[in-house]
């Protein structure tokens, strides 16, 4: 099994999409594009860290091992964090400089014997912190991952003046809602992609680029790879 | 009640008939809990509904569970209590420690709780509710609910000790230690060893994806959307989904002409008939609504 998910305890479920638990690196490479999304990972050895959102690609080299992590959702990230989520934007670091109390924690992670027993400790951290995801921004996050809309339009949809959504935005997500925007145009790429027999172009349309030389150009600074290429990937990982 | 509305009812219709059910039957902490639901109305108000219902001691009882009518705390009340918590967001009223403590006060000395205490003797309650000595299935139910609150508590911790141990042995679980197991299983943080027991699980379940109740009353079993009442809950590995639509559209044709829903095991006693009808009213309507049917 190289990359398992876990649905989330009830519990965690305003603010975890999922655990999971990844085999890829035991001897590969794995490129990881930016989801909007800030994870809690265990790198098979070695304290806890948490993984920012990232706003471009990232090459994970091979560890040796299996990996393991806790997804936040999109807007779950400040809150659980306990400071700005911009704060960790492309940035991994020891989670004992976000949570400097969870120094036994920490301990406990880097010395768990395998993924399983790893995974229960990140679950329980995150759970015992009763966080709460900011409503308005896990509400912008859903618009924009359901359609494409201008952050004007977004914010007069959500009764907030454009400053403000901006600000709880980048605190909750990581990203300004430009930036949120963008990923979720990303995403719709690839939702659009499995069932679909449209040429190129028409995808790149569906998604809301404003032409396949749009598509071209976005995709490429986010993920690193032409959209041919990166759609072959992303079919190759659901496989 | 025995006319069933026909399926399509809009959703407005369905929730004004359910709302003029509850205002018709239901006691004051499902009425509050409903106007929560539907009208986004505070939640202090559940709360000072739920309190008249607690002891001194720090547990529930007073029929707050509707099978088991003494005064007395009672671990069926304590369960119900952490419900209404847990499905008002109150994760940090007092009343969630509390409560844990209580529980810890009349544990086993394995870590599991009985079904019933002695304190029901000699008041009013339905026949499965003899107390006995017995670490029982409420404990899986009782634990989840704590876990899904976040708690941290020496108890929480020894009765998931006994939760594991219980589903790893080789007893198999039937009836309502499946679904009570599922609450655990849905609610401990522990995703690759839930994983593994929910599938050991799989076996209980019959291919049309009910559960049979042994001893209960003729052709009693529990359904689908009873073991695995959320999506994308860590249960639903065990049903297709065109198991939970069926089950879905089952519940939604079970609306009654009074705009409630009745529950499926033993009416014993007027009381406790009327009040689990206003129980699984509310729980009804929240199924629909996290399934986008309401």
């Amino acid at each position: 099994m190289t990359y398992r998910e876990f649905r989330a305890p009830t519990g965690l479920l305003p603010v975890v999409a999922c655990l999971w638990r990844n085999d890829t690196l035991v001897d590969g490479t794995e490129r990881v594009v930016p989801d909007g999304c800030v994870d809690l990972v265990w790198m098979g050895d070695g304290p806890p860290l948490v993984v920012g959102p990232d706003t471009g690609p990232v090459l994970w080299e091979p560890t040796g091992a299996p990996t393991c992590g806790v997804r936040l959702r999109q807007g779950a990230a400040g809150d659980v964090l306990g400071l700005p989520a911009s704060a960790v934007r492309d940035l991994q670091v020891p989670l004992t400089e976000v949570w400097p109390e969870a120094g036994a924690l920490s301990e406990q992670v880097a010395t768990a014997g395998d993924t399983a027993e790893s995974l229960r400790l990140l679950a329980g951290a995150v759970l015992h912190r009763r966080a709460t995801p900011d409503p308005l921004a896990t509400a912008a996050a859903r618009r924009l991952a359901d359609r494409e809309i201008r952050v004007a339009d977004l914010a007069a949809e959500l009764g907030v003046g454009e400053r403000q959504l901006h600000r709880r935005v980048t605190a909750a997500v990581g990203y300004a809602p430009k930036t949120l925007a963008r990923v979720a145009r990303l995403r719709r790429l690839i939702g659009a992609d499995e069932a679909s027999t449209m040429s190129l172009a028409d995808q790149a349309l569906a998604a809301g680029y404003a032409s396949q030389a749009h598509m071209t150009d976005e995709v490429h600074r986010l993920t690193g790879v032409t959209p041919v290429r990166f759609l072959e990937d992303v079919r190759l990982t659901a496989a | 009640m025995t006319t069933r509305t026909t399926t399509g009812t809009s959703s407005e219709s369905r929730i004004d008939s359910a709302r003029q059910f509850m205002e018709g039957t239901a006691r004051v902490l499902e009425r509050r809990q409903l106007e929560v639901f539907l009208d986004d109305a505070p939640v202090e108000p559940v709360l000072d509904a739920l309190r008249p219902y607690r002891n001194p001691d720090g547990g529930f009882g007073h029929a707050l569970e509707p099978d088991v009518r003494c005064p007395g705390s009672q671990p069926s009340a304590a369960l119900t209590a952490l419900g209404v918590l847990a499905e008002t967001g109150a994760t940090n009223d007092p009343m969630v420690t509390a409560t844990a403590d209580w529980v810890a006060s009349v544990a086993r000395a394995d870590g599991g709780v009985a079904q019933v205490l002695p304190s029901a003797l000699g008041h009013p309650r339905t026949p499965w509710m003899e107390p006995n000595d017995e670490s029982s299935f409420l404990t899986f139910a009782i634990a989840g609910r704590l876990h899904q609150l976040g708690v941290e508590h020496p108890w929480l911790d020894a009765a998931t000790a006994w939760s594991w141990r219980e589903l790893e042995s080789q007893k198999e679980a039937d009836g309502y230690t499946v679904e009570f197991a599922l609450q655990f299983l849905d609610a401990v943080p522990d995703p690759d060893r839930a994983a593994t027991a929910i599938d050991r699980l799989r076996t209980a379940i019959r291919p049309d994806g009910t559960v049979p109740v042994p001893g209960g009353i003729e052709g009693e079993h529990i359904k689908p959307l009873e073991l695995s009442p959320r999506p994308e809950t860590p249960s639903r590995a065990l049903f297709t989904p065109a198991q939970i639509d069926a089950d879905l559209e089952r519940l939604e044709s079970e609306q009654l002409d009074d705009g409630g829903w009745d529950f499926h095991f033993l009416h014993w006693m007027p009381a406790q008939s009327t009040e689990w009808r206003g129980i699984v009213t509310l729980g009804a309507l929240h199924i629909l609504r996290e399934h986008g049917r309401l």
